[in-house]
């Protein structure tokens, strides 16, 4: 039964890494279906659209950047790792405390 | 027969994001639903359970009818067990699902939910399944840790309100 349990487990975890990755398969052939059409229309449409694709790419950077590395969702980040640092020691402090009495009186 | 059904039902609850999937043509208003879709599995699946809990402590304590209705509810313990831990594996791996989608737009406190919403299932986990006592115990102090809860909620709150903007 658990040996089952452990299988779900995992099939489930490879479910949830496997289904981005049929997606971004999906974006590449987008992204040749476009390549196509480019070549289709000619040279001088085609700069004005890598001309196009390269301000977006730059605008997403920008996103990107103000995502992460700002100094509130950092030190939120931070919190969070001490929390649960501090959960995990103060749990094996409670542990060890509890348990240390009980070694010494059997001595 | 019983141990059977389990994991039937297990699967059939990990399909309940699906029809997130199903209820939107837009892939981005999908993805964003199967965030809810973990909200809604962990509200339901910890309530009921932490609710059930206090109460039977509240019982033992108070003693007489009390203590007698909490002995009665001991053999519900176990399927309101399984309750919490099938619904919370769905919304974990929703959850986890939702946040691999979005991956470009991973912000710190994204982060930080993902990594305490792991920390909270694997000493879940451990906690369960594993036969060692020592390490049992740990799990079950870990697991039921004020703070880790007050975290959680905390992310999740911070985590719609960003997303939202």
């Amino acid at each position: 039964m658990k040996a089952l349990i452990f299988g779900l487990f995992l099939i489930l975890t490879l479910s949830v890494v496997t289904i981005p990755t049929i997606f971004a398969d999906e974006d590449e052939d987008e992204w040749d279906d476009d390549k196509r059409e480019y070549e289709q229309r000619g040279s001088g449409n085609m700069e004005r659209e890598q001309e196009r694709e390269r301000e977006r790419e730059h605008e997403d950077d920008d996103d990107e950047g103000l995502a992460l590395g700002g100094g509130t969702p950092d030190a939120i980040l931070y919190g969070t790792i001490a929390v649960i640092i501090g959960s995990v020691a103060y749990t094996g402090f409670k542990i060890y405390k509890t348990k240390r009495p009980k070694v010494s009186a059997s001595r | 027969m019983k141990t059977k059904i389990t994991p039937i039902i297990f699967l059939l609850l990990f399909l309940a994001p699906i029809t997130a999937f199903a209820d939107d043509d837009d892939a981005e208003d999908a993805i964003e639903n199967l965030g809810w879709v973990a909200i809604g599995a962990g509200v339901i699946a910890n309530l009921p359970f932490i609710l059930f809990n206090k109460w039977k402590k509240y019982a033992v304590r108070a003693g007489g009818q009390s203590l007698l209705m909490a002995r009665q509810a001991v053999q519900f313990y176990k399927p309101v067990l399984n309750f919490h831990i099938i619904l919370n594996s769905v919304g974990y791996f929703a959850g986890m699902t939702h946040g691999l989608f979005l991956i470009n737009d991973l912000d710190s406190i994204s982060l930080s939910l993902a990594i305490t919403m792991t920390v909270l299932m694997v000493s879940g986990i451990l906690l369960r399944y594993t036969s060692s006592r020592n390490t049992k115990i740990f799990n079950r102090l870990l697991h039921g840790q004020f703070g880790l809860v007050f975290l959680l909620l905390a992310l999740i709150i911070l985590h719609v309100l960003v997303g939202d903007d």
